[in-house]
């Protein structure tokens, strides 16, 4: 679901001199959030959660899952089904290794927080033969706020282009790479869900989620051959009367974009049997008022990422076949910080490099143990990033093992699943510094679930 | 028993002619597993049938699309069922499961 970021805001709220303290809530209010996969896709098609997805939930995708979403989210087994309408919520518990400097939240410890994370409401599937959606309105129970989340609306068809079948499309959405096929781009990647209430890194580009529900737009896509990928799409700001109404806060004070937001994908694909391979690109660039402030300039952002997929299916005739997933990407960002510069003296031109890798085995479609290491490094600028010697740099693992007891095509419950998770982030470097850095390490138990109405 | 040796030879013959490849068999067979047809595309004769055969552990939905893009719906096919169509004219046919829309192939009756 939702992946409202901090980054822009953090970035202005860090310039403008707020305290760590308030900053530290803020990042755990605005933490990026996931989407998961959604009973009423399995309503539509007939089809069990784990013909779609990894581990019988999602949102990891199989090729099926894939090919439903490129497909405008309009495959059905031809019955009426009603509205597709869906539901999923989760719980939480988390543990730190060390007692936060303040509560983690309002109303909330300054450890051992129990917490009913999010309380979602979904549209997910076919509005007419050509055009589907997945639309969500989420309460998020750590910020107690109700607001829209991620949403895709396509339409798709299919016709032959030099000689080959291709599917292509037109997407309208509020979160750049929402509307992307794959996991390893930052709206859909690992972790599926991350504690609200553990302490995460200062530092993020901007296509990895410091856009979400904040923008609007749309473009076109295409998939020639089942081997070339093609997207374009276009999005722009929303004004903070917008985003004051579709709840998304906070909203006074947040950075702005200016103009036209352009974002890019390219990716080639290939099956090989029970091997599949993908290998792709994207990017996004966007000028950016910090704290809204207009003073002339801006600040510009360039991103430039590669990404790969690796997927091995044991059993392709099961689709409750064990499976190996692997996903990475580099994320490079270029900045020109003139608005920052002339507020805050920041350094004119930054660089910041995000990498992340995964890699899962899931046995039976139910037990997924997963394992991803992370980095991300940065510019160091005392007069930018909020840490003590200005250097945003962060590393370290993700170790989860998820259960999903339903989901398969022998499950008695069809009308929901529920996924329990057990997660550990263990930090070597956060926020530029190494000693005390496990301080931030944190135990997430967590249970998923969700059902169709 | 002196026709014998011939009429193992005739025998044979028939059987090595049912045995050859033909790209106009009477019949054939596609079968689907991991969710794909087992060919893209394939070269029948009119009147001749293919047998869909479901070899996945979930339900499929056939539909057969002629060129003017009509589509005859096989229905539902549960795991292990194997559906039989009879391709009656010429044309080129899309065949598309409606539940997997990464299931395709092509039949070309001539």
């Amino acid at each position: 679901m939702a992946a409202i970021l901090p980054g822009l805001l953090l970035r202005a709220r860090l310039r403008h001199g707020a305290s760590r303290v308030a900053l530290l809530l803020l990042v755990l209010i605005l933490r990026p959030s996931q989407a998961i996969a959604i009973p009423s896709f399995a309503q539509q098609t007939g089809q069990p959660c784990a013909a779609c997805h990894v581990g019988a939930f999602g949102p990891q995708l199989k090729q099926y899952g894939r090919d439903f979403k490129l497909n405008g989210y309009t495959a059905g087994d031809g019955h009426p089904h009603g509205l597709p309408i869906a539901t999923t919520g989760y719980v939480s518990f988390t543990h730190t290794d060390a007692a936060q400097p303040a509560p983690a939240a309002v109303h909330f410890a300054v450890n051992d927080n129990f917490a009913i994370d999010q309380l979602s409401l979904y549209y997910g599937g076919r509005i007419t033969n050509s055009v589907g959606a997945f639309a969500q309105v989420t309460y998020d129970g750590v910020a107690h706020q109700l607001q829209i989340d991620n949403t895709d609306v396509r339409y798709a068809h299919d016709t032959d282009f030099l000689g080959q079948d291709t599917v292509y499309g037109f997407t309208a959405n509020n979160n750049p790479t929402v509307s992307d096929l794959w996991n390893s781009t930052p709206v859909w990647g690992f972790p599926y869900n991350s504690s609200a209430l553990a302490p995460t890194p200062l530092a993020a580009s901007l296509i990895d989620g410091g856009l979400g529900q904040r923008v609007a737009g749309g473009g076109g896509y295409a998939m020639w051959n089942d081997l070339v990928y093609v997207e374009a799409d276009l999005y722009r700001g929303l004004g903070y009367d917008v985003l004051d109404a579709t709840g998304i806060v906070p909203v006074t004070g947040t950075d702005k974009t200016r103009g036209l937001i352009p974002y890019w994908r390219l990716a080639l694909q290939r099956d090989f049997g029970r091997h599949y391979v993908e290998v792709g690109t994207y990017g996004i660039t966007a000028s950016v008022l910090p704290g809204g402030i207009d003073v002339g300039p801006s600040d510009r952002f360039t991103d430039f990422a590669f990404d790969a997929n690796y997927q091995f299916n044991v059993n392709a005739k099961s689709v409750i076949s064990d499976i190996v997933s692997a996903h990475a990407t580099w994320i490079h960002e270029d900045a020109s910080l003139g608005a920052s510069q002339f507020l805050s003296g920041a350094l004119k031109s930054h660089r910041l490099d995000t990498a992340r890798a995964d890699v899962s085995y899931s046995f039976f479609a139910t037990i997924t143990p997963t394992l991803q290491y992370f980095q991300t490094s940065a510019t160091n600028d005392v007069a930018y990033w909020a840490t003590p010697d200005g250097r945003p740099d962060s590393s370290g693992f993700i170790a989860e093992v998820a259960y999903v007891p339903w989901g398969k095509p022998d499950s008695f419950i069809s009308w929901g699943n529920v996924r329990f998770a057990v997660q550990y982030v263990d930090y070597t470097r956060f926020d530029g510094y190494t000693h005390d850095a496990s301080a931030n390490n944190a135990l997430y138990f967590s249970i998923w679930a969700a059902a169709h109405f | 028993m002196r026709s014998t040796p011939l009429l193992l030879a005739a025998n044979l013959a028939v059987c090595l002619a049912l045995a050859a490849p033909d790209a106009h068999a009477a019949s054939a067979t596609i079968d689907q597993s991991g969710q794909v047809f087992s060919q893209k595309s394939i070269e029948i004769a009119p009147g001749e049938t293919l047998t869909f055969a479901n070899h996945d552990d979930v339900t499929h939905n056939i539909s057969v699309f002629n060129e003017d893009d009509d589509a005859t719906d096989l229905g539902l096919q549960k795991p292990g069922v194997s559906l039989v169509h009879v391709f009656d004219k010429a044309g080129r046919f899309k065949v598309r499961c409606s539940i997997h829309p990464g299931m395709k192939m092509v039949v070309n009756v001539k």
